[in-house]
């Protein structure tokens, strides 16, 4: 009985140790060197992007991802575009989704394919040129065998 | 331990863990799962939602390709799809003309090649997979209704001999995984009961539709046993049995499956 | 024979933001796999995706091999009259789908 309790507590603190995705320095500076890339030193902010996305997939072939930032979406101001960089990934950046005034509202919602854990990265860029930025933190299980050749 | 030697002694202590009784030995024509769940409840609720969903389901895309081709090469002798809404939960089934017991797709491959006249193809092909997936979706929701007597029964009895046979370096029958140690973990998976009732099926691993042909050539592969051909004989007599077992379950295809 | 498949809603009103929704056949290689007998196989993606109301692009999207296999995306449009959507998808080898919907506004 003891025995069992113990095993119960040491599997409940694993879990609670090992399943958020731990920080990760590489994929940070990997995300910022393409951010700062691709938009140079344009003004930011970390809010006002949404990110639906789970936080187990059971496979990452094909994860479900909602993304939306917030807008008025009008003429004088709206988001122009909506990228998704993985940055566990062999190639991090996973496409961009434009936008206009006539879209309403900006967001997109897809499956992706994430090859590991990791903070996928959302970056909405706005017509004023501001961009906002998001993410959402992911643990990627992989199967017990693989059988695609079969 | 190395990840493999792990495997291999979890995979030890599970043929064990339910108990090793012996293949052959207490079976009579009575299911060993006295509650059968289908492969669906063993899934992720994202894996769920992707097969409730009746716009975004992948497999939907090899229906609607089916549906076509059915229109354009078999409307002309069928009466339409509204009365074929049965056929897929009778199979597999003798064919008197081919003297055989015949699988759904083998039975459309012969109306295809002796009726229609058109070229024989794979049987994993993609036209193949989506006339099968689009007549197994017109029985969504209906159970299978496979005759096991008569002309059917030395193949059922073959199917179900093999159904609980070990076999591979694993030495394991599908009746290990898929009975006695059905709900349990195998590293990060948790075995099935193994039923066919959503097949073909749209398999994230495979990022495709597949048959369930190509499910049980991986199962055998898994088991480090050699793999029939596709369309053996061996595989559609133990198809007959799977029907037979899944027993009131409702067919689902496509379904959805990690 | 059409290859996609797409969602619009009805009893849309005019100045209602709605739904649409896209799913294409297509395998997304990412060009990391390798066959059986450890051959790489080539990298075979869908790189481009747009739809198009009255002349003008409503939305585009450019994806990469991290997208899934048989692309699922949809997005928004606000509906401000009825007329003809074209979906466009192009990808390597050539690849070029292009399916058109009616979308039907009541005023």
């Amino acid at each position: 009985m003891k025995r069992r309790l113990f095993l119960q507590g040491a599997a409940a603190s694993m879990l609670i140790v090992t399943l958020p995705v731990r920080a990760n320095p590489t994929h940070d500076a990997k995300f910022e060197a393409w951010l700062s890339g691709h938009f140079r030193d344009m003004p930011r902010a970390s809010e006002g992007v949404t990110v639906d996305l789970p936080a187990l997939a059971e496979n990452g072939n094909s994860v479900p991802l909602t993304v939306s930032a917030d807008s008025p979406m009008q003429a004088q101001d709206f988001i122009r575009t909506i990228d998704i960089y993985a940055p566990q990934n062999p190639m991090p950046h996973l496409g961009r989704f434009h936008f206009s005034p006539s879209s309403g509202v900006a967001r997109v919602n897809t499956r992706i394919r994430l090859g590991g854990d990791q903070t996928v990265r959302v970056v909405a860029r706005a017509s004023t040129d501001r961009l906002l930025l998001g993410g959402a933190d992911i643990v990627v299980t992989e199967a017990a065998c693989l059988d695609f050749l079969f | 331990m190395r990840p493999s030697i792990v495997a291999s002694v979890v995979l030890a202590l599970l043929v064990c863990a339910g108990g090793c009784d012996r293949p052959g030995a207490s079976i009579n024509v009575q299911r060993t799962l006295t509650e059968v769940q289908s492969g669906y409840a063993y899934q992720a609720p994202e894996t769920q939602s992707l097969q409730d969903d009746d716009f975004g389901n992948p497999g939907l895309l090899w229906v609607d390709k089916g549906i076509a081709l059915w229109e354009v090469h078999c409307a002309s002798c069928h009466e339409g799809l509204d009365h074929m809404t049965d056929v897929a939960t009778r199979y597999p089934r003798f064919d008197p003309a081919l003297n055989r017991v015949i699988n759904l797709t083998q039975r459309i491959d012969h109306c295809r090649t002796e009726h229609v006249g058109l070229p024989a193809v794979d049987y994993e092909s993609e036209e193949l997979l989506a006339l099968t997936v689009a007549l197994t979706h017109l029985a969504d929701g209906q159970p299978y209704a496979v005759d096991i007597s008569g002309n059917n029964a030395a193949a059922f009895e073959r199917g179900r001999a093999y159904y609980y046979t070990r076999r591979g370096q694993m030495n394991l029958a599908c009746h290990h995984c898929h009975e006695v140690n059905a709900g349990k973990k195998l590293r990060g998976e948790t075995l099935s009961q193994g039923h066919s009732n959503g097949y073909p099926t749209y398999r994230l691993q495979w990022q495709t539709l597949g048959s369930l042909q190509r499910r049980l050539r991986f199962c055998n592969a898994a088991m480090r046993a050699e793999p029939f051909a596709y369309g053996a004989q061996a595989y559609v007599d133990l198809e007959l049995f799977l029907a037979w077992r899944a027993d009131d379950l409702a067919l689902e295809s496509p379904a959805v499956r990690r | 024979m059409a290859k996609a498949r797409i969602n619009i809603p009805r009893n849309v009103t005019a100045g209602d933001v709605i739904e649409i929704k896209t799913l294409i056949t297509h395998p997304m290689e990412t060009g990391f796999r390798v066959d059986s007998l450890g051959v790489r196989i080539p990298r075979n993606i869908l790189t481009h995706f747009s739809v198009t109301f009255a002349d003008q692009v409503v939305f585009e999207a450019e994806l990469q091999p991290g997208i899934a296999a048989n692309p699922y995306i949809s997005f928004h449009l606000k509906a401000e009259r009825g007329g003809t959507l074209t979906f466009t998808w192009r990808g390597q080898n050539d690849f070029s789908v292009t399916e058109t919907r009616e979308l039907a506004v009541a005023s």
